[in-house]
């Protein structure tokens, strides 16, 4: 019995730590409202003329960018998912590591290579092209997400039972097997990840803007910049916010139980014999894939002039890399039992639903908008008091309130895929509990524990928008510094920076990897690690034993 | 006929099947028994082609499908499997499933044909429930269905009997005893009970630690007196 309240005692205690520190910024940001005239209210909250049409383009965009990505992503994943043993399968595993760059490396690598382009065409006599506008945004923006819909793709597909899948192979060739059975059992988890990358890609604005883009996020954030008043950038984003809770209750609306338990005795579930048309688009989705890496890694490496001012650069950037990753660490280490009490609470009966809005609605949040908010509540005389305000608490505070829900959304798609009676057979033997969920529970969770702390702490290294604003002097993040050396234009800087920033990106992936390698060396290869993994930070499959 | 050639089958340190040879005949049916984990279910997914052997051969009708270099596609090789897991597929309604197989044929005859099949099994009320809304034994019945409705010249069946009530069983074996008799179809029923094994009475094999024991000739007394009876009573019905 005492258990038991140990247990109740922790899930409220969780959900206070999270209504603070994840709502806490928005929720502040309402009483700086009271200042706005009553008048103005319908103006902002409703968009009209040409902020209507700012908002249909920047959801087209959005959802042009999530097609894209998941679509390339899922045909590319199913190839990737054959590559099994020898050197096929370690080539798979540095795909997968290698992917997560950070959006700036994105821009800045094709911007660079559009340059190298028209250079050539110009010595030709051409007119050069022009690389901007909202195709442009939206090559760029697919292949930054692409890593994130490899891996929930692959999470996707691996969560489908390969005995379902074999039951389909006696059957007809592997093509229709993948349209009738495949597809359809990984479309909930696929639609998910769609789900997560049009919100991504919804609230950003760098990219657009570097492509003279105007989004309505940047909408909001121009807003403040012009009249500094916190409530009015609220007002605006709350189209951004319904948007954004809509597309999350349909994309993961048929996310069902799926019964899943996790296998030790791995096999593919697609056919090897893949040669019709689908074999065609995911060899073509796997080509965009492979783009997407090699661009900005010759792009960077071709802009560094010289060994000696890399070494410059980064042992400059020294104190901020130290400081970037301490941050993104304990970012991400403090987000996960937070996005796990938010996700076990979406999934239990009570209050479902109130949980479900308290992890969606923070994702659709832009990041000044929330470091405005954290300003409200520290730079008060209670925060004077903590002396927060002004100290590296306030990046890890505001990385904490943007990205735990994306942690929490990750875990709610993995653990709402388990097999409840894998947890219930436990509950039968012992009273509910510490132990038994320290036993039971927590292994069975791992996998989507470890997703969700990668994810948070790749996020965090790249956040810009929010920490911007919350940063004390002297407290720059990489981020920030590749930020400001953009604009004076220190290309060869910029691309130093850049380069180190994904080493750190690519942390985690190379961690995993190696761990894996450890850990697994043999030939038993548990695929629930596996499964729930994002791509980089996470060995995507593991069928390349023996 | 199946023919199968010095099959050998390893999963790292497990060895699964040691040196397996067999000739399967058309129109026999075969009983494959043996305890849990003594190769049975890993010697039927390399003869359906879902695994690759370690080494050895399989031919079918003649043609070399299974080598360890190279597999023909299961489809491909005129089999039907009954998975020891009914697997079927959970968005698919219990119609849906059974006509997966023959998908790509005229409507109507798929209909007529699945219903038929459906009537034999006795779940034809069934048709628009999904595999979630079923009986362990229902399920089981749906998935022979799936198998059978396409008229396989080969069968392998990997414990089709467990959960179905015994009322039924004697009319399943008896459906499976009719396919060889009047189809000519190559049954390979497998099973860890040997009663089950000899009540079929075609040829009887033993595995144990994934190599056959001993084939066709069962040494006395190996099979429990009070088996004998039921042999009989199935006999005659
Ligand atoms: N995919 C696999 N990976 C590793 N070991 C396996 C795999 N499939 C079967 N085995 C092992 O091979 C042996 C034979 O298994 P199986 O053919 O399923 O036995 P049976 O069907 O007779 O119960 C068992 O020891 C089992 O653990
Ligand atoms: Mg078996």
């Amino acid at each position: 019995m005492r258990s038991m309240s140990t247990m109740r005692g922790a899930r409220l205690a969780g959900a206070l730590a999270y209504t603070l520190l994840v709502l806490g910024p928005g929720l502040s940001l309402c009483f700086s409202l009271s200042g706005i005239a009553p008048a103005t209210w319908s103006d902002l909250l409703i968009p009209h003329g040409r902020r209507l049409d700012l908002l249909w383009r920047s959801g087209a965009l959005a959802a042009a960018v999530a097609f894209g990505a998941m679509a390339t992503g899922s045909l590319a994943a199913l190839r990737l998912m054959q590559w099994r043993g020898g050197a096929r399968a370690t080539l798979r595993w540095l795909i997968l590591i290698l992917a997560p760059f950070p959006a700036v490396t994105h821009a800045q690598a094709w911007s660079w290579l559009a340059g190298q382009f028209n250079r050539l065409l110009q010595r030709q006599g051409m007119m050069g092209i022009l690389f901007y506008g909202w195709g442009v945004s939206w090559w760029v923006q697919m292949l930054w997400l692409m890593p994130i819909a490899i891996g929930l793709a692959l999470v996707a597909f691996e969560s489908v039972d390969p005995a379902l899948v074999e039951a389909g192979r006696m059957h007809h060739a592997g093509d229709r097997v993948l349209t009738h059975v495949v597809f359809p059992l990984a479309m909930p988890l696929l639609l998910a990840g769609a789900g997560v990358i049009f919100v991504l890609s919804l609230v950003d604005y760098a990219v657009p803007s570097l492509f003279q883009v105007n989004v309505y996020a940047l909408e909001a954030f121009a807003d403040f910049s012009a009249h500094n008043q916190p409530g009015r950038a609220l007002l605006l984003a709350v189209p951004l916010l319904f948007t954004t809770v809509a597309v999350a209750l349909l994309s993961q609306a048929r996310l069902r139980p799926a019964a899943l338990s996790p296998s030790l005795h791995p096999v593919s579930p697609l056919a090897q014999d893949q040669t019709g048309w689908l074999g065609m688009l995911a060899q073509g989705a796997l080509i965009v894939v492979a783009l997407g890496m090699a661009v900005p890694l010759v792009s960077l490496a071709l802009q560094m002039d010289s060994w000696s001012h890399f070494v410059a650069s980064v042992s400059a950037a020294g104190p901020e890399i130290g400081y970037t990753l301490r941050v993104a660490l304990v970012t991400a280490l403090l987000s996960s039992p937070l996005a796990y009490c938010a996700a076990q609470g979406a999934l239990q009966q009570r209050y479902r639903w109130l949980w479900w809005l308290a992890i969606t609605v923070p994702l659709a949040v832009p990041g000044p908008l929330i470091g405005i908010g954290l300003i409200g509540i520290w730079n008060s005389a209670l925060g004077h008091h903590l002396a927060i305000y002004g100290s590296p608490v306030m990046s890890v505070l505001a990385s904490l309130a943007r990205y735990t829900p994306f942690g929490a959304l990750v875990l709610v798609a993995t653990l709402r895929r388990l097999n409840p009676s894998l947890v219930e057979a436990a509950r039968v033997l012992r009273p509910g509990g510490l132990r038994t969920w320290l036993r039971v529970t927590l292994p069975l969770h791992a996998p989507g524990l470890l997703a969700a702390y990668g994810l948070v702490f790749c996020l965090t290294l790249c956040e810009l928008s929010a920490t911007l604003l919350v940063a004390a002097p002297g407290q720059g993040t990489l981020s920030l510094r590749i930020y400001n050396y953009l604009h004076y234009g220190a290309s060869d800087t910029v691309a130093g920076l850049t380069l180190v920033l994904t080493m750190l990106v690519l942390a985690p992936g190379v961690v995993a990897f190696c761990a894996r390698a450890l850990v697994f060396r043999r030939n038993a290869s548990p695929r629930f690690l596996a499964r729930g993994l994002a791509p980089g930070l996470a060995p995507g499959s593991s069928h390349d034993q023996g | 006929m199946i023919k199968v050639d010095g099959l050998s089958k390893r999963f790292g340190e497990v060895i699964a099947l040691r040196d397996i040879s067999l000739e399967l005949l058309p129109g026999t049916v075969t009983a494959i028994h043996g305890p849990s984990g003594s190769g049975k279910t890993t010697l039927l997914r390399l003869i359906a082609g879902l695994e690759a052997p370690t080494t050895g051969a399989i031919y079918i009708g003649g043609a070399l499908v299974s080598t360890p270099a190279a597999l023909t596609a299961p489809h491909h090789r005129g089999v039907g499997f009954v998975f020891q897991e009914a697997a079927l597929w959970p968005h698919m309604t219990v119609y849906q499933n059974v006509a997966f197989g023959l998908l790509g044929l005229p409507r109507h005859e798929v209909k007529a044909r699945v219903a038929e099949m459906l009537a034999q099994l006795g779940i034809d009320d069934l048709t628009r429930r999904y595999p979630g809304e079923l009986s362990g034994g229902q399920a089981r019945r749906v998935s022979l269905a799936r198998t059978l409705v396409t008229h396989p010249p080969r069968l392998l069946l990997d414990e089709p009997l467990t959960h179905i009530h015994h009322e039924m069983r004697s009319e399943i074996l008896n459906l499976i005893e009719q396919l060889a008799v009047n189809r000519g179809t190559t049954v390979v029923y497998v099973t860890h009970e040997l009663a089950e094994a000899a009540r079929l009475g075609g040829r009887l094999i033993r595995m144990e630690e994934g190599a056959i024991v001993w084939a066709d000739a069962c040494p006395a007394g190996e099979i429990p007196a009070s088996d004998t009876p039921n042999r009989e009573s199935f006999r005659a019905d």
